[in-house]
């Protein structure tokens, strides 16, 4: 089930934000929303149902078993066998026929069959919810819960499951504990403006976007130099909108519910220097890598030849997270380059005017999506290639595209997130969301659309 | 909860406003507004109307049924032929599906049809959605579809119905339907009280020496062709359903003129160049159907090609509709075999 859909709209979410104000204790208000998360996730396929309560009762169990003790090589066991459950979970289906394609590759014989494996969407995401818990547990920067409502609820939360953000337990344990308290008006009226305004970035930009872009890169080989450059400003844009606006529709979603979902994008195509742009694109994946992967392999704490291997590292295997293609492990190594350099190069460059930084920063990272959105080598390399070569005519439908990306590139310049905006529980807003939401279910209802994210 | 409740009322209200102006206008005719005129024929449900008037004035005892190719034959002429009341049933785009519904609508309405006309095309058996208009039909729907015409089917039907105007098209179909009015703009579509038609605004621009027709051919040859490129096979269930319907109306003592409707040569010559494929099925196209209409003792009338009823290749609005000289010419090809359906 996807956000924009029908189903969506007009009956699950009325259902379950009914029911679930409906109930005032906490124990049916946990169950609504886990049992809600497993309509939602297995209105795509229910058998992978039974995958995700695995992973959840297995980091649930070992919450508990972690709790209870207080040896630390124990709990570092726990930890350890609980976290190779996930990652071998994840492995087998979003990696497998990868790896087995490289080593036919490398010792050109079959040694590893290929499968005909069906990837269950979200399990990049909630793998790393469950890690994240029971690491935070083994930490002790979390009291495991004993109820199993609780977690499956935090695990299963419709809003965040299938595409982030990635929530951490103790980043919403507050307001799962009082999840039986009464509505809030504010709140109301937060999470129908964040949704509103995540619907709108997704149907009325990324979409419109995507329209005039699909083709141009569906026929990549014929790519010519505007249309190289339409592609690659439009995928950028499409790319921001598209998931900003999911995690805006999540963040709407959490707030209707009495829970707080953390920001997910701070203008990131605003940023000054690619570490600067990690920390406001999906801030909860990269600080997710830093807290659970870059800190622990020393972070920069071991010298400098260390520091820049593991942000290689961490890039890297934030690449391949977002999927099992060799373009996502390239970008990941750029952006990883890109980090190493901004440390050696960082203050040099702070020197530039802050507009020049900017573009230096958006430029770099836009290359970087060119490599992202290719479907391989050859795709990358001629995209690239054809960026730094003026010839051809303009693919069709160029002034229509082009001036919707100019528009959303205003927008990116000059808009603030969602999260400055000041959503007044005046009733003469609730007239705006309302006229909003008609609009954009016209423009959703003509072109049906998935979100970006939904693949990795 | 205030807010959420204020939201809520404002956001039905604009669904409501929406709908109101929508329903209004009603560009589609699938609404209940009348006071705009619709975008596109809406031959079914203006034909039902003007149907069930002329039963009023009188039993119907004949019926053209067919495509838009059909709605250019005049029933007085069968009339005279036959000596039977006859009414012009065909309608935009039809299919077999709407001879079915139409006879079925007949026969609800307890008009003593005796004799039907079916002007048949190619095109009519071939795999592929049904045309929204017969689709979004509250009446011929949900025979289509094998469903009784309940209240709970109503219910459905209308709210896909709302649904589905809530686009950005449609919102470009009220806009064109509100501008007609405002500019007086005549429609294109002009039926008779017999449900025959009249293009009065193409005849007047031909007249005038304005009408591109050479233009307007080449689009429709552009378009027939693009639509057929894929699908120029037979859909076994529409032989079936062809053969159910011939049966039926032998059933029922109704005889049947089965016709082939044709096309401008320069279709032939087109598809004969570009499609050869395409020109071959529609080549041997009339000895399957004939087939079918031998074995439920029905001839084939065979007016695909112009030469078949000395037709002029001036007379033509685009590939597939024919003008009225053609439809004179048409009409007396037909009529003997009318005539033969009285004995």
């Amino acid at each position: 089930m996807v956000f924009n859909s029908d189903i969506f709209l007009l009956a699950f979410l009325p259902v379950v934000f009914t029911l679930f104000w409906a109930f005032d204790s906490k124990t049916w208000r946990y169950g609504l929303l886990a049992v809600a998360g497993y309509v939602f996730y297995g209105w795509w396929n229910w058998r992978f149902c039974f995958l995700l309560l695995f992973s959840s009762l297995i980091s649930y169990a070992a919450g508990r078993a972690i709790g209870a003790t207080e040896s630390r090589n124990r709990r570092r066991a726990i930890v350890v066998a609980c976290v190779s459950i996930d990652l071998a979970i994840l492995g087998f289906f979003k990696y497998y026929n990868f790896f087995a394609a490289a080593v036919r590759a490398v010792t050109s014989s079959a040694p590893l069959p290929v499968l005909d494996i069906v990837l269950p969407i979200g399990i990049s995401f909630y793998t790393f919810h469950t890690i994240s818990y029971v690491v935070d547990v083994a930490e002790r920067r979390v009291r495991p819960t004993a109820n199993l409502w609780e977690y499956l609820t935090y695990v299963n939360l419709f809003s965040q499951l299938v595409a982030g953000p990635i929530v951490r337990f103790r980043q919403i344990e507050a307001d799962l504990e009082a999840i039986d308290g009464p509505p809030r008006e504010d709140w109301m009226a937060k999470g129908i403006g964040f949704f509103v305004v995540g619907l709108a970035k997704k149907v009325l930009i990324a979409d419109q976007i995507a329209a005039g872009i699909d083709p141009i890169l569906a026929s990549w080989g014929v790519m010519s130099f505007s249309g190289a450059w339409i592609a690659a400003l439009g995928y950028t844009c499409q790319l921001y909108f598209d998931f900003s606006g999911y995690s805006d529709m999540a963040v709407g979603l959490g707030f209707l519910f009495g829970l707080r979902i953390p920001q997910n994008f701070n203008s990131p195509y605003r940023a000054l220097g690619i570490a600067d742009f990690w920390r406001r694109w999906h801030i909860s994946l990269s600080s997710w890598l830093r807290d659970y992967l870059y800190l622990p392999l020393g972070g920069n704490r071991k010298g400098a030849a260390r520091t820049y291997a593991n942000l290689m590292i961490v890039m890297l295997l934030g690449g391949l997270w977002h999927g099992a293609n060799w373009t996502f492990v390239a970008w990941g190594g750029y952006h990883g380059v890109l980090l190493i350099v901004d440390r050696v190069a960082g203050r040099f460059f702070a020197r530039l005017p802050a507009f020049l930084y900017r573009l230096q920063t958006f430029f770099l990272v836009l290359l970087g999506w060119v490599i992202f959105r290719s479907t391989g080598a050859g795709m990358a390399m001629h995209w690239l290639r054809t960026l730094g070569s003026p010839s051809g005519g303009l693919p069709p439908d160029a002034l229509r595209t082009s001036v919707v990306i100019g528009l959303a590139l205003v927008a990116i310049a000059t808009i603030p997130e969602a999260w400055e905006f000041r959503f007044s529980t005046d009733r003469r807003w609730a007239m705006v969301y309302a006229a909003a939401l008609v609009a954009c279910y016209f423009v959703m209802n003509a072109r049906p659309s998935v979100f970006l994210y939904y693949q990795f | 909860m205030a807010f959420l409740k204020a939201f809520l009322i404002r956001l039905l209200a604009c669904l409501l406003a929406v709908h109101l102006v929508f329903g209004a206008v009603n560009p589609l005719g699938s609404f209940w507004g009348h006071w705009f005129p619709t975008t596109t024929p809406a031959a079914r449900m203006r034909k039902r109307a003007l149907f069930d008037a002329w039963q009023q004035s009188g039993a119907v005892e004949g019926l053209i049924l067919g495509s838009s190719r059909s709605m250019m034959l005049a029933p007085k002429v069968f009339a005279a032929a036959s000596g039977r009341r006859f009414f012009n049933f065909a309608v935009s785009d039809g299919r077999l599906e709407d001879v079915d519904a139409i006879l079925a609508y007949a026969a609800e309405r307890n008009a003593p049809v005796r004799e039907i006309v079916i002007g048949i095309d190619p095109l009519m058996l071939t795999p592929g959605a049904l045309p929204q208009e017969l689709r979004d039909d509250w009446v011929f729907a949900p025979r289509v579809e094998g469903r009784r015409n309940t209240v709970l089917w109503r219910i459905g039907h209308g709210a896909r119905l709302v649904k589905e105007s809530l686009r950005p098209s449609f919102v470009r179909e009220v806009i064109t339907s509100v501008r007609a009015t405002l500019t007086h703009k005549e429609p294109l579509h002009t039926f008779f009280s017999d449900g025959s038609l009249e293009y009065r605004a193409r005849d007047r621009s031909i007249a005038s020496g304005t009408y591109n027709r050479k233009g307007m051919i080449r689009k429709c040859i552009g378009e027939i062709m693009d639509s057929l490129k894929t699908r120029h096979t037979f859909d076994p269930n529409k032989l079936t359903l062809l053969g159910r319907i011939l049966a039926d109306a032998r059933a029922r003592n109704i005889s049947v003129t089965l016709w082939m409707t044709p096309y401008h040569p320069d279709f032939f010559r087109e598809a004969a160049e570009r499609q050869p494929r395409l020109a071959a099925w529609l080549a041997q196209a009339p000895d399957t159907i004939a087939l079918i209409a031998a074995s439920r003792g029905v001839a084939l009338v065979n007016l695909q090609a112009i030469g078949a009823f000395g037709g002029d290749t001036e007379d033509w609005y685009d590939c597939v509709h024919f003008g009225p000289a053609n439809a004179a010419r048409i009409l007396s090809r037909l009529r003997p075999a009318v005539r033969e359906g009285r004995r």
